[in-house]
């Protein structure tokens, strides 16, 4: 464990908000996206925490862990865009066991390389379409409809395109599923299984 | 394998893609509800699109980009930064070491980092000072860190890292020598003040014994150590792994922590360049041939503000902020 302390003669310098910021930041976007779903309302939500804590930076506790402070804070705004856009519901949220933020932290993004490997061939092993459709939705972050548009075919065929991609992922990671399952979000757990 | 997707695969799909609407949130949530069997298609589907989409999503992001984002909209409160800032620098060097022992201003973060406990202490914008647990001070230079662990004085010899300019008074204890990791180079300490910078001219490991004595040699050769006295300089070169003392050095090297200067006739660039250093603010000449203007002065730990004000009024000069820094405009001398 290494702890940081940055000096100076306010709280919370711009330097250290920086460097949270960009230390944070991707991790906290893929925690909301697993609640929001959606790429552009993910990176809302975790600027406008940033710009929250910036401006309330006299009043915060300096001592507060702040990472888990705006964890908190992006939890419960993206708890309630699902609820103002009536996308909330209880219990698929607690069966992707996303009801409770201590069960996954912003702490993803560390993956072995064996299974990042695994994952760019299985990738790269679906069929051309498929693929093309996969990649625009999840590395382009497009909604069905502009893939459609974008690859003039209809959205019902990137509904079956997206659909298959991912059943075929599936099948070509089963090895991997099982302990994905058991350390149920669990990264780190999943890493000491794979080491 | 080629087998074409289902109709609740492809809700399940549309759900992870964030283009189930409420309807059919509804209808996923009673088709999990209706089996076991179900949920784990669910939750084999859910952990595929993890496994799969993070990869994808970090490498979407542009993190400078986001920040660019962020600091424009942050940009109505930085006026409001700037001003409150101007009015603290001030006062921040008194308050520095008493803001320290408060424990006021200090921003706590944890990271998985693996093995000891380490304390990293960054100098961002200001010079700050600091006592470590065994009672040693370190001043840091602004743009400085220091690294040590948390149980420093539990351990049979103090280490501690720099990268940077600091000042170090190390409290005495024969037991436990003190070492200072300066790029490849090690400093021991058998005495009390000196000065370490990493970043010294031509890249050079810099080390300038001010009382009692240290002992300079390079990590892979512990046996050949050089012994300073005081007022002499080592520098080391980190190619040749060469160690040389001297008794000739910039003789303002400590003007960061001290702001304490005191020129005879001295030139005006020299000058600008000296107060430059102890304020960590660039300045220019706008004219670079009225550095040859000679001037006699002496300042004491005098905010910047005060220092320009003499210099403007002695040479008569126009002196004018640019940017972060400072322009000097005035006429050559004779």
């Amino acid at each position: 464990m290494t702890e940081i302390r940055s000096i100076d003669s306010k709280g919370l310098t711009k330097a250290s908000f920086e460097e949270m910021f960009r230390k944070e930041f991707k991790n906290l976007v893929i925690f909301s996206l697993k609640y929001v779903k959606d790429m552009e309302t993910a990176r809302g939500i975790v600027q406008d925490c940033f710009i929250y804590i910036w401006e309330k930076r006299e009043n915060m506790d300096e001592d507060k862990n702040l990472k888990s402070y705006i964890t908190t804070m992006v939890y419960n705004r993206s708890l309630n865009y699902l609820r103002d856009n009536k996308k909330f519901d209880r219990n698929i949220l607690e069966f992707e066991g996303l009801m409770d933020e201590k069960s996954e932290m912003a702490d993803s993004g560390i993956m072995t390389r064996e299974l990042k490997g695994e994952i760019h061939e299985a990738i790269g092993s679906l069929p051309e379409k498929c693929r093309e459709v996969f990649l625009l939705s999840r590395q382009e972050n497009m909604k069905y409809q502009e893939i459609a548009d974008h690859l003039g075919i209809s959205v019902k065929t990137v509904e079956n395109q997206m659909g298959k991609a991912l059943k075929m992922l599936r099948e070509r990671l089963g090895p991997y599923l099982p302990l994905l399952l058991l350390s149920i979000f669990q990264y780190k757990d999943l890493i000491f299984l794979l080491n | 394998m080629t087998e074409e997707s289902t109709y609740y695969e492809n809700l399940i799909t549309r759900y992870f893609s964030g283009e189930a609407g409420e309807n059919e949130i509804a209808e996923l949530s009673s088709w999990l509800r209706e089996s076991e069997a179900n949920r784990d298609v669910f939750i084999q589907f859910r952990n595929a699109w993890h496994a799969l989409g993070e990869d994808l999503v970090m490498e979407s992001i542009d993190i400078d980009q986001e920040w660019s984002e962020l600091e424009a909209k942050l940009s109505s409160g930085k006026m409001v930064e700037m001003g409150r800032r101007r009015t603290i620098r001030v006062v921040t060097r008194i308050a520095a070491a008493v803001i320290i022992l408060l424990g006021i201003g200090f921003l706590f973060r944890s990271m998985i980092f693996g093995g000891d406990k380490t304390i990293e202490v960054l100098a961002q914008n200001e010079v700050i000072e600091t006592t470590l647990p065994d009672g040693s001070k370190v001043t840091l230079n602004a743009g400085s860190t220091l690294e040590y662990p948390k149980n420093i004085d539990e351990n049979d010899q103090r280490t501690v890292e720099l990268r940077g300019e600091a000042h170090f008074e190390v409290a005495h204890n024969p037991e436990k020598p003190f070492i200072v990791s300066a790029g490849d180079y090690r400093v021991e300490v058998l005495g009390t003040s000196f000065y370490v910078n990493t970043n010294g001219p031509e890249g050079k490991i810099q080390v300038i014994l001010i009382e009692g004595s240290v002992a300079v040699y390079h990590k892979y050769k512990p046996e050949e150590k050089t012994i300073l006295e005081p007022g002499q300089q080592a520098e080391a070169q980190p190619e040749t792994k060469e160690i040389s003392t001297g008794n000739t050095f910039e003789e303002y090297f400590m003007v960061w922590k001290t702001r304490s200067m005191s020129f005879e006739n001295e030139r005006l660039d020299r000058v600008i360049s000296i107060v430059s250093k102890a304020y960590n603010i660039p300045i220019t000449l706008k004219n670079p041939a009225s550095g040859n203007c000679r001037l006699s002065v002496s300042f004491e730990d005098q905010t910047l503000e005060s220092v320009l004000k003499v210099l403007e009024s002695t040479l008569d000069l126009q002196i004018s902020k640019d940017g972060k820094g400072y322009i000097v405009d005035g006429q050559a001398c004779d």
